[in-house]
């Protein structure tokens, strides 16, 4: 009786450890599978964008003052929506996008055109993720390479062309509220850029947009189109494979 | 006799330490030379020197650091090559600030930002600094508009040509020398080469 005791005592023991092990193991596959990586890298991707988009309305005299103030109000909503979608309420940026693009569309860019033709995101690689073994909280480095391509009006009334794309080494943190990963810290630094004619040749056709670039025009419809025509996508030289072995798997860690 | 020897002793002694205070004042006043920080920052421009220890990715506070040794600033153990101080931009900023090296002059954005670290939009591409500034004067950038210093470079000739004019247009204006992207006279303020330029806050300051 006593030995059927020791050994069933034994197996229960062995049965332990066999689900702790399996069920731990278990869990930090979940916790590091590959759905969990890219909704944080859509996470720090998506809150790029916003900073990116910072100070964007859309207005057809590419003047924020022809807009209505129930329209500029529309538009400083949809942003703020932004901001709620991909940053904490205790991020720093959180609080710093919403009231400077506030700043910018009620009045610092009244009277002057500063129009985003086109923003966002052309490549983004995380080196490394590593999440809190509650799966709730994550932290991520990185390169990401974004772009803007704006109308500007000058002081002697004519028009330009402002693109630039620049390549980013970044450190997120993250948590994951109600289901979603949200950015909470988000730093970066400037390790390459990018302008049209960079690396221009004779041959190539980022001539044509060097010159679009450094072409003065004498009205925003002109510039606007001028700036529609620039594919930053096509046209940067700079890519994230410059930097960062883009082949390599993301380094994932669960503490 | 003996009182005049105790008077005679602390004369000396004060004298001495007041002697001493003049010579550490003159030293960091009157040693420092714009010009000599000029020099070695457009030599090593594009060309980083191998005496020092070059951090790929993130090398702008540490050749400030170099260019202000050049400079005639000295070194001690908080701010020493490859210290903190040195080669961070934000620690470098606060140890010029907070030991009173440099006092803070001016502070731009594109178009201006609100408080909690107002700035002033700038017009063109002066930075309003003169010719006794040159190479006296530390360019801060905060990326991300938290208050957090993440680059730096040296403000190097005042209202005169770019000269990267595919980075900035044809331009003249005020110019720095930088690394990470390294960069040899250009406008101090990037706003052609960056993409976020509403999120920069600028800030310079002046070697005291």
């Amino acid at each position: 009786m006593k030995r059927f005791g020791v050994l069933l005592g034994a197996l229960v023991l062995a049965a332990c450890c066999i689900w702790a092990i399996t069920g731990s193991t278990d869990y930090e596959t979940a916790v590091a599978s590959g759905e969990n990586n890219a909704d944080v890298e859509a996470a720090i991707v998506g809150a790029d964008n916003v900073i990116l988009s910072l100070g964007g309305y859309a207005s057809e005299s590419g003047l924020i003052d022809t807009l209505s103030d129930e329209e500029i109000q529309t538009q400083i909503a949809a942003y703020n929506a932004q901001v709620d979608a991909y940053f904490t309420e205790d991020c720093v940026h959180y609080t710093n996008l919403k009231e400077m693009n506030q700043y910018y569309l009620e009045g610092a860019l009244t009277g002057k055109v500063y129009y985003i033709v086109s923003s966002g995101n052309l490549d983004c690689k995380l080196t490394s993720i590593r999440y809190t073994d509650d799966a709730t909280t994550a932290e991520a480095n990185g390169y990401i390479l974004g772009y803007a391509n704006h109308v500007e009006s000058e002081d002697d009334g004519g028009f330009d062309i402002n693109c630039a794309s620049n390549l980013l080494s970044l450190t997120a943190k993250l948590e994951k509220i109600d289901g979603t990963w949200k950015v909470c810290e988000y730093t970066y630094d400037y390790v390459e850029d990018w302008v049209p004619g960079d690396n221009a040749n004779a041959a190539s056709d980022q001539v044509s947009i060097a010159n679009i670039a450094d072409t003065t025009y004498s009205s925003f419809q002109e510039a606007y189109q001028a700036a529609s025509e620039i594919s930053v996508e096509e046209e940067c030289t700079i890519h994230l494979e410059d930097v960062v072995d883009t082949d390599a798997e993301t380094i994932v860690t669960v503490e | 006799m003996m009182k005049r020897k105790i008077v005679a002793r602390s004369f000396l002694v004060r004298a001495t330490a007041l002697a001493g205070a003049v010579a550490l004042f003159a030293t960091s006043i009157l040693a420092y030379n714009g010009s000599n920080a000029v020099s070695y920052s457009d030599r090593h421009a594009l060309n980083p020197s191998y005496l020092y220890s070059y951090y790929d990715g993130a090398d702008c506070a540490n050749f400030v650091s170099q260019c202000l040794m050049a400079g005639g600033m000295t070194t001690n153990s908080t701010w020493t090559m490859n210290s903190t101080a040195w080669i961070n931009a934000d620690a470098l900023k606060n140890y010029l600030r907070d030991n009173n090296l440099a006092t803070k002059i001016g502070s731009w954005s594109k178009n201006g930002t609100p408080e909690p670290y107002k700035t002033y939009a700038y017009i063109d591409n002066s930075a309003n600094m003169t010719a006794s500034d040159v190479g006296r004067v530390v360019v801060f950038y905060d990326w991300e508009s938290d208050g957090i210093m993440n680059h730096a470079a040296l403000f190097v000739a005042n209202n005169s040509a770019t000269w990267d004019s595919t980075a900035d247009g044809n331009v003249t204006g005020d110019l720095i020398n930088q690394h990470t992207k390294n960069r040899k006279r250009v406008i101090w303020n990037a706003d052609k080469r960056n993409d976020r330029a509403l999120y920069t806050r600028i800030y310079a300051f002046r070697i005291n």
